[in-house]
């Protein structure tokens, strides 16, 4: 069982199969009613292999209709949009965006429909509508998701958690799954809903409107090839208060002295890492690209109006790359600038930046940069911090 | 671990009692009553189904809850003698999947008599713990099966008259 921070965005395996003729109780009672239905219905009974669209593609292309705060959305408009719109897309991966509202305390229905009316400007109604088919959305993708509102199933009682969706607490959840692994021989990698039976390979919790922690059942991301000690070393530096290091390299000298005019590198390594560890995907190689690209046409452009003050350069730079890298960093963006300017600034190479930053920090790792040596261990669940199951949620009461 | 599991399971059996006496009359079929003094012992009454050879008889059902509920199922028996195709006649032992491989902790004692309730009036005599009452109805003698059945109904799960 391994730990990870996600960053708002995920995509599961390629060639893997909806679960066929699976009833779906829950989320069927509200189907008829729900936009979208149709292409889910499309995807789970296809039963063709799904391929999970980035919550970016959404993002991107429907740009306007992500109006609600934070990570929220006007659901069905933007399913209704994809509909009539994208529908070329939509064929060709299946659906499957991940919404979450972010809503403060939420121990009954009406503070529920509160908490979403603040969010989303069409009433309590439309509030609830939302609601409904994000829960339909989140039910349909292959995740168990835990949730704050409705009891736990498992405990009966409402749970603490103060996520949006459905039914377990996290501990709970967790703990079945180690028992339905520990039943079986082979090691399994899905455990199945205790309640609709779906086939999960993620439990997702800890949705804090920005990005949520994803759980995988029985995978070891020490692993996997590409996810190497430096990456688990990067996505642990967003643990930390940003700005710790903006001391270590001059920023503003960086942009005084034009010296983002001059290309750097090892930027394009720095930066697939970086983005590798954020995302955790091995593929990042289009949001890479997208990213330099913005900063090389900077580069180019600002050439042109040598005129403009060193701050306007800055602001404009982050703007830039800011709106490259929200898609698919989400909450995670502002912190990214900061680094991404702490690393140019720094005018080093990936390994004196990690070993500078490391030195800053006082971290004892030893060899980041060794990525050969990386050792198969259980050091890396601690290396993502306040990822610990906590075991003392059963007297809660309510 | 195991101290916070006892209480875990302690706290959703309580709430489950609560949830018996507050929806006491939603299904008169099943009477689910808890020990007065062992939470992990419940017993239930449950009616048999109408137009099985079960009905009018009331069966009497012993409940044993282990510590790692609801991560494993109850232990469930018939104390009342039944002649059904997956009850072991003797024991009481019943056959059902969702008492074994296919437990799953969404399932609660309520719903595990509504389940049993289910198999009574839907016998799966391909695998059978009563093997003469599976071979009647494997043999297609369903009038055989039915005459025991009702037989045994009368005998045992009827308040005797008079």
């Amino acid at each position: 069982m391994i730990f990870r921070g996600g960053a708002g965005v995920e995509r599961a395996d390629e060639g893997e199969l909806v679960g066929l003729g699976s009833t779906h109780v829950h989320a069927s009672e509200q189907r008829e009613s729900l936009y979208g239905m149709t292409l889910l219905d499309r995807a789970r009974n296809d039963g063709c292999p799904r391929h999970h669209v980035l919550v970016s593609h959404f993002v991107e292309q429907l740009e306007g209709v992500w109006k609600m705060a934070a990570f929220g959305v006007h659901v069905e408009e933007i399913v209704a949009e994809v509909e009539g719109r994208e529908k070329g897309l939509l064929d060709e991966f299946g659906v499957h965006g991940f919404v979450v509202p972010q809503v403060e305390s939420l121990d009954d229905g009406a503070e529920n429909a509160r908490g979403l009316f603040d969010l989303c400007s069409g009433g309590p109604s439309k509030a609830l509508r939302v609601l409904q088919t994000m829960r339909v959305w989140i039910e349909a993708t292959d995740k168990i998701v835990v949730s704050f509102s409705a009891p736990c199933l498992l405990v009966l009682k409402r749970n603490f958690l103060k996520y949006f969706a459905d039914k377990f607490c996290y501990n709970c959840i967790l703990h079945w799954t180690k028992v339905v692994s520990g039943k079986h021989s082979h090691h399994a990698t899905s455990v199945k809903c205790p309640l609709c039976k779906i086939e999960s390979s993620s439990i997702i919790h800890g949705y804090d409107g920005m990005s949520f922690q994803q759980c995988y059942v029985n995978q070891d991301l020490g692993n996997s090839v590409f996810f190497s000690r430096a990456h688990k070393y990067r996505l642990q530096c967003y643990y930390i208060k940003p700005g710790t290091l903006s001391g270590e390299f001059n920023v503003s000298r960086y942009w005084k002295s034009y010296k983002y005019l001059q290309p750097n590198r090892w930027f394009y390594s720095w930066l697939k890492r970086e983005i590798q560890a954020l995302i955790q995907e091995e593929d990042v190689d289009i949001v890479v690209h997208h990213i330099l690209g913005v900063t090389d046409s900077f580069r180019r452009n600002t050439q042109k109006f040598p005129q403009s003050s060193p701050e306007t350069k800055q602001e404009e730079f982050k703007a830039l790359v800011s709106k490259a890298a929200k898609p698919f960093l989400a909450g995670r963006t502002d912190q990214f600038l900061d680094e991404v300017e702490l690393f140019l600034a720094s005018g080093l190479n990936i390994d004196a930046y990690d070993r500078v930053y490391i030195q800053h920090l006082g971290w004892n790792i030893p060899d980041i940069t060794g990525e050969d040596k990386e050792e198969k261990s259980h050091e890396h669940t601690h290396l993502v911090p306040y990822l610990h199951i906590l075991d003392d949620d059963i007297d809660e009461t309510d | 671990m195991i101290a916070s599991q006892l209480q875990a399971s302690r706290a959703r059996l309580f709430k489950e009692y609560k949830e018996v006496q507050r929806e006491k009359s939603a299904d008169p079929d099943i009477q689910l009553v808890c020990d007065d003094s062992n939470i992990f012992k419940w017993t239930a009454l449950i009616k048999g189904p109408s137009e099985t050879p079960y009905e009018g008889g009331v069966f009497q059902l012993a409940f044993s809850v282990p510590e790692q509920y609801p991560l494993q199922p109850p232990q469930v028996r018939f104390l009342t003698k039944i002649f059904h195709p997956n009850v072991h006649f003797k024991t009481g032992e019943i056959c059902l999947d969702i008492l074994k491989n296919a437990w799953s902790p969404a399932w609660t004692l309520q719903s595990v008599c509504r389940a049993i309730i289910a198999l009574m009036a839907h016998p799966e005599p391909d695998s059978p713990l009563n093997c003469d009452s599976g071979n009647l109805l494997r043999s297609g003698d369903i009038r055989g099966f039915q005459s025991m059945a009702r037989m045994y109904t009368r005998l045992a799960a009827m308040p005797k008259k008079g």
